[in-house]
């Protein structure tokens, strides 16, 4: 049998010609092949419940032999972090209300706006080389293809193909994912916090490019009394917000002094706003963001940092889902830009059960 | 036609395992890929041309199936089909094992092209040393299950055993 006959060459020649006419018809979309997509899910339908029913058994029997030692590893170590997050989520829900009155208050629409779909994921991806997951939701339910999906943590990826009754997920560790970010970072105390002595609801001037909030802590002494209490007063004031006294808890300390002097202390806690565009790596491997300004994020942006979905009209998630904290940040040989590794919130995406399709539909008109 | 009428069903059954235990029962953190396997092992039992027919066809449903882009599979996998194929070219009647080696080989070309075929339509990034984990037990897998898809591969493609007689004179 030779190697390279007439016949082999013209089987081989086909092949290659029409793989390269799917995969550009695909590419540039194509209403027959989604159609067909969706015949081909609804006719797979069947046979994927059946197998699923058989093999639940033997993949529990699976999962139970190889994945118990992690399990029970990782239900140790979450119950500690239960344990340590349990303050920090008190503090955490306080400020997610003050944020919601904000919001309210400046009639903007936050990420927790938009009506949502729950739905389970039914299957990993089948490939190794797609970071991807199945749900159980479809167009019936209200999505379409670019929604962003969340789970507890923040952002875990985009919908990519819909059919009916189920959608394809891909997941933000996937090196074809791509979202525009921003990164919020609390600008370093260069100088000392200014002492001002002034009324608590003193007007502050502010940096029209950044966001200033201003801690206010006014310690009033007043006449001795018996319970001996301090005034302490918390406001929160934005460059757009009239002055207001805003979380005001009075305690009065004891006091010989007739007079009321009065101290306020304005630590500044600038935050710096940097846009950028964030993309998967794979699993196990941290999230890459890079900057939209090279040089604008030249010592600016650190550790720690927040990373949030940026918003905008041309993108596909509202802005504020939080995405992750910054773990790293390396510079590029031969390039100014900076390589900032970012860490997700949304924890270990190959162990997803439930998720939330934020129904949103980015607002292209900008209107 | 008639490959056609026989490779669709078993296609569908095979997709269905694919899509469902065998993404959760990973081995070494690897998908095992069944699909992929059959494309070889069809190949290996009914020849280069049969078997990059065939790889082409299960490789069109996969991508239908997953949201792969259409047609970079089926390229893939008909090369798989093709590349374990030419075990025929050795032999007209290969032993099980050397089918079953043919078949394995073919399947690690298939696996090591998917990143290639991806990279090729703008989709970079897959080239990690994970390759070095992915290919092995991709393979490995394919070797197992030969011994029972070639002989499936060879029946979905029309093609029978050939059986050698003694010819009296």
């Amino acid at each position: 049998m030779a190697l390279y006959s007439m016949g082999r060459r013209r089987v081989i020649a086909l092949l290659v010609l029409t793989s390269i006419l799917l995969v550009t018809l695909d590419q540039r979309g194509s209403a027959i092949i989604d159609r067909t997509r969706s015949l081909m899910s609804l006719i797979l339908e069947p046979f994927d419940a059946a197998a699923r029913v058989i093999s639940r058994p033997v993949v529990n029997a699976w999962k139970g032999v190889t994945e118990y030692d992690d399990l029970v590893r990782e239900n140790e170590r979450l119950q500690e972090e239960i344990d340590s997050q349990r303050g920090a989520e008190i503090v955490a829900r306080a400020a997610i209300l003050e944020y919601q009155e904000l919001l309210t208050l400046n009639r903007l629409l936050g990420s927790s706006s938009y009506p949502t779909a729950t739905a389970q994921v039914q299957g990993d991806s089948p490939s190794n080389f797609q970071y991807t997951v199945e749900i159980d939701k479809g167009s019936v339910d209200g999505i379409a293809v670019g929604m962003p999906v969340v789970n507890g943590g923040g952002l875990v990826g985009k919908i990519t193909r819909v059919t009916p009754n189920s959608s394809i997920v891909l997941l933000i560790v996937d090196p074809d994912f791509s979202i525009g970010a921003k990164v919020l970072t609390e600008a370093e105390q260069v100088t000392p916090a200014p002492l001002i002595t002034a009324s608590p609801t003193g007007g502050i001037s502010l940096n029209p490019d950044t966001t200033t909030t201003s801690s206010t802590t006014t310690t009033v002494a007043a006449e001795p009394t018996d319970s001996g209490t301090t005034t302490t007063i918390d406001s929160v004031q934005g460059p757009l917000d009239p002055p207001v006294n805003a979380g005001t808890t009075t305690t009065t300390a004891p006091s010989t002094d007739s007079t009321v002097a009065t101290t306020t202390t304005v630590p500044p806690v600038e935050i710096i706003r940097e846009t950028g565009t964030l993309s998967g790596q794979g699993a196990n491997l941290p999230l890459v963001l890079r900057f939209v300004d090279d040089s604008s994020s030249q010592g600016r942006v650190k550790v720690g940092s927040t990373v949030q979905t940026a918003g905008g009209t041309q993108s596909i998630a509202p802005a504020g889902l939080p995405i992750g904290e910054i773990t790293a940040i390396r510079q590029q040989s031969g390039s100014r830009a900076q390589l900032v590794e970012v860490r997700s919130s949304a924890g270990d995406l190959s162990k997803l059960n439930f998720v939330r399709v934020i129904l949103y539909v980015p607002n292209t008109s900008g209107g | 036609m008639g490959p056609l009428v026989r490779l669709f069903p078993v296609g569908l059954c095979v997709l269905a395992m694919q899509r469902t235990f065998l993404s959760e029962m990973k081995v070494f953190g690897v998908v095992l890929q069944i699909v992929l396997a059959l494309a070889a092992a069809a190949g290996a039992g009914a020849g280069p041309e049969r078997g990059a027919i065939g790889g082409f066809t299960l490789g069109l449903m996969y991508d239908l199936a997953t949201g792969s882009p259409l047609g970079l599979t089926a390229l893939v996998y008909a090369l798989a089909g093709f590349v374990a194929g030419y075990v025929l070219t050795l032999t007209p009647s290969p032993q099980w094992w050397l089918a079953s080696i043919f078949t394995a080989i073919g399947a690690a070309v298939g696996e090591t092209a998917v990143p290639v075929a991806r990279t090729l339509i703008g989709q970079d990034g897959w080239f990690t040393s994970r390759l070095f984990t992915i290919v092995p037990v991709v393979s490995g897998f394919a070797l197992l299950v030969s011994p029972l898809f070639v002989p499936l591969g060879r029946w979905c493609m029309c093609v029978k055993r050939p059986k050698w007689k003694a010819i009296r004179e």
